[in-house]
């Protein structure tokens, strides 16, 4: 017995399919049930071929969660920079939420749930430091107190809660701050454990350059666009846009606190392997090469936070370009063309926002991929069947 | 290059106007009461003379193998005083703690956990601390077996930084040092006015005290860089550091647990390294990627309280007065700063007896 989806009304029917036909390899089979014989296409029973492009922390966690949750599926990874060369390379990794609020806050709220889950149990386990997850407890800081004094996702980090006055006094320039327990994911480390995982799910990694979708058809049935920054050109989208960021890697292993300066301007993240001090926010801005005198910002500005930086001992500078969307854009498309269509789930926009989301965007867009794949095995070529 | 030149006697119309201070240790106890008593006195007196005696210097003393948490015993023994000092330590350390100095001292900031098995009362010393609070539900997750806690932010303060950090600010001084056995209070007598006796375990050598006894400690050393939250764990029934404990350094992680009173063995011991290292990982499984890079034992210089007071030897050729400074446990760092000053308070009076137009600058 086997339950299909009519693909023109989308009603379930319980079928028996012809035993005659079941070691015939499809593209078609015939079954009957009381209603009368239907003829039904289903693809090829050969897996369905996932392309994921991008191989940063939203192209290998999509990758993985969808070959971990589809067996149907065989996932390639194709991408022009695999870690230590992606933009999640250059990022801290801080697990802290600052998105637009044109994205839904609800939505918001669950890929980060999600992520923190996910990360949190790699935190309590004994590969958290292979993989480059550890806690962090901090401070941030405000000149004027929020809008919001408190934020959407104050119950999914630890023990969130406002500062007192005497933890206040050390930032002589802050009127209000938030502290609490978060988690950092330093990707160097994140990214190959993702790839590894992807290659036990049976998942394979390509370097190459996509210019655009219909370059992979024929090859692939479903296209998981996770390109990053790289999606303005490759869909011609003019709402993602770069917000270049410099950073700094600097040896300071007895800092143990975060501190992020509220409008994101200024910030020092300690990490496993080093710390990470940041930043600039430049829209538009398309310069991959560090920038002197960003870097002289950056250290005078986080020197005057934490006034011991000035015995750091500086190891290496980077930029990554945020590819920023109002709404980060996580949807299904069908693409049409040269007679045929082609599956597009995009999952890019994340901003600076990619590691703290990107967990929950990625079971969303493999759950989009299951639903391309369950449209395109029910699709039918025959007449309509009788009902 | 430790040894230095003893003052020759000087004519007893010179002793009127000077002092000779000899200090017996050189661990954090020793060195910062020399620091507090020159920094105090040296404009009032002058010459203000201070040689420090030790057998054992930087890195070779207790102080240098400890953790450095800033945090008293969880549950206190109430003694006023104590609290006082532990107190005072903690807000002289802070301001310090943006300083250009902090660095060398040793000194930063770090947040973590104290878990229970059981509800108690909150110490002491929860107001002295940054942002002392019990822990949430969530939280206490992450402990499986604790039932409640408490998390704060205290201060680090590195004995193998912050002694040599005070020796310097002492030279600058013109303090000596000098390498040596004490073997009593009386071969100082002839050449030093008063002697300050920081000897911490070995003050029995000096004079017999049974109230002073060892608990021995052993920890190990890991490099563990992802480890950012001191984490200790605590069982009342067991007593203090005998559960295990996690707290990262600057360099290095210390995972502990041992707390043996009367043991005076100073090597360390396989079996109590095996305790420290399955405790340690079980609190935080991920140290079982940590790299081990040494053991370390050392004898906590335990004692009902701490003994700091005065004591004046007429007995013999001449007058000379003992300031005791020593027993102060597992918590030495906390509190050194706020006995330092105490000793300093008894120096003064010392001052003001031999020459009332002395007055100290407090």
């Amino acid at each position: 017995m086997k339950h299909v989806k009519h693909v023109q009304t989308g009603a379930s029917h319980a079928l028996e399919l012809d035993p005659a036909l079941s070691n015939i390899s499809l593209p078609d089979a015939v079954g009957r049930n009381e209603r009368g014989i239907f003829h039904l296409v289903l693809c090829t029973m050969d897996k369905m071929r996932v392309a994921v492009i991008g191989a940063g922390v939203v192209g290998l966690s999509t990758a993985v969660c969808i070959a971990e949750s589809i067996p149907d599926c065989s996932v390639t990874v194709i991408a022009e920079k695999f870690s230590p060369y992606t933009t999640s390379d250059v990022a801290a990794g801080i697990l802290s939420p600052h998105f637009s609020r044109e994205t839904p806050i609800e939505r918001q709220k669950r890929w980060f749930d999600d992520t923190f889950a996910h990360i949190f149990s790699i935190a309590q386990s004994e590969e958290a430091s292979e993989i480059g997850v550890q806690f962090l407890s901090g401070w941030e800081i405000f000149k004027e107190a929020p809008i919001e004094p408190i934020p959407y996702w104050s119950d999914s980090v630890l023990a969130f809660r406002m500062m007192n006055n005497s933890e206040l006094k050390r930032f002589p320039q802050a009127t209000f701050g938030w502290t609490y327990t978060t988690l950092l994911c330093e990707c160097t480390s994140y990214l190959p454990w993702l790839e590894k995982r992807l290659k036990n799910a049976g998942g394979q990694l390509q370097t190459g350059k996509i210019t655009g979708f219909w370059e992979l058809h024929g090859k692939y049935e479903i296209i998981v666009n996770c390109s990053g920054i790289g999606a303005r050109a490759l869909t011609g989208d003019m709402n993602v846009y770069p917000v270049r960021g410099q950073i700094h890697k600097v040896h300071a292993p007895w800092l143990k606190h975060f501190v992020r300066v509220g409008d994101g301007t200024s910030y020092i993240y300690p990490g496993i392997s080093s710390v990470t001090l940041g930043g600039t926010r430049q829209k538009d801005d398309w310069r991959m090469s560090v920038d002197p005198s960003d870097s002289e910002a950056i250290f005078k500005a986080c020197c005057a936070l934490e006034p011991s930086l000035q015995r750091a001992r500086k190891l290496f500078e980077g930029v990554g370009l945020r590819p920023v969307r109002a709404v980060l854009r996580l949807e299904k498309e069908k693409l049409e063309g040269e007679g045929s269509h082609m599956y597009l789930v995009h999952n890019y926009g994340h901003g600076g926002t990619g590691v703290t989301f990107h967990w929950g965007t990625a079971k969303e867009a493999a759950q989009l991929v299951q639903e391309c794949v369950t449209e395109i095995r029910c699709r039918p070529v025959r007449p309509k069947p009788k009902l | 290059e430790r040894r230095a030149k003893i003052a020759p006697r000087q004519t007893l119309d010179d002793r009127h106007k000077k002092m000779q201070v000899a200090v017996i240790g050189a661990g954090v106890i020793g060195l910062s009461t020399a620091q507090c008593i020159i920094e105090r006195f040296h404009s009032v007196v002058k010459p203000l003379n201070i040689v420090v005696y030790a057998d054992q210097f930087t890195p070779h003393t207790t102080s240098d193998g400890a953790a450095g948490l800033w945090q008293p015993y969880v549950l206190d023994r109430g003694i006023p005083e104590e609290v006082k000092w532990n107190k005072e330590t903690f807000e002289y350390l802070l301001k310090y703690v943006n300083s250009p100095d902090a660095n060398e001292m040793g000194l930063f900031l770090q947040s973590g956990y104290n878990i229970f098995k059981e509800p108690l009362l909150d110490p002491s010393w929860k107001d002295a601390v940054l942002g002392f609070r019990h822990l949430t539900e969530e939280e206490l997750k992450l402990f499986p077996g604790f039932s409640h806690g408490w998390f704060n932010t205290a201060l680090m303060l590195e004995g193998k930084s912050y002694l040599p950090w005070l020796m310097e600010r002492l030279k600058e001084h013109g303090v000596w040092f000098v390498q040596k056995k004490i073997h009593s209070f009386q071969e100082l007598s002839p050449d030093f006015d008063v002697v300050v006796n920081c000897t911490g375990i070995r003050a029995q050598e000096l004079q017999p005290d049974p109230e002073l006894i060892p608990a021995r400690g052993q920890i190990i050393k890991v490099y563990a860089p992802w480890i950012k939250h001191f984490i200790i764990s605590h069982d009342q029934r067991a007593g203090i550091y005998s559960k295990p404990y996690i707290i990262p350094g600057s360099k290095l992680v210390t995972v502990g647990g041992i707390f043996q009173l009367g043991n005076w063995n100073e090597e360390n011991d396989p079996k109590d390294h095996n305790i420290v290292w399955e405790g340690g990982c079980k609190l935080v499984p991920s140290l079982k990627n940590a790299k081990i890079v040494e053991d370390w034992t050392g004898l906590r210089p335990t004692r009902n309280r701490i003994r700091i007071e005065r004591q004046i030897f007429n007995t013999g050729p001449k007058k000379f007065e003992v300031i005791h400074n020593y027993g102060h446990g597992g918590y030495g760092l906390t509190i050194h700063w706020g006995c330092a000053m105490e000793v300093a308070n008894i120096f003064g009076r010392i001052l003001q007896e031999k020459k009332p137009s002395w007055r100290s600058r407090l």
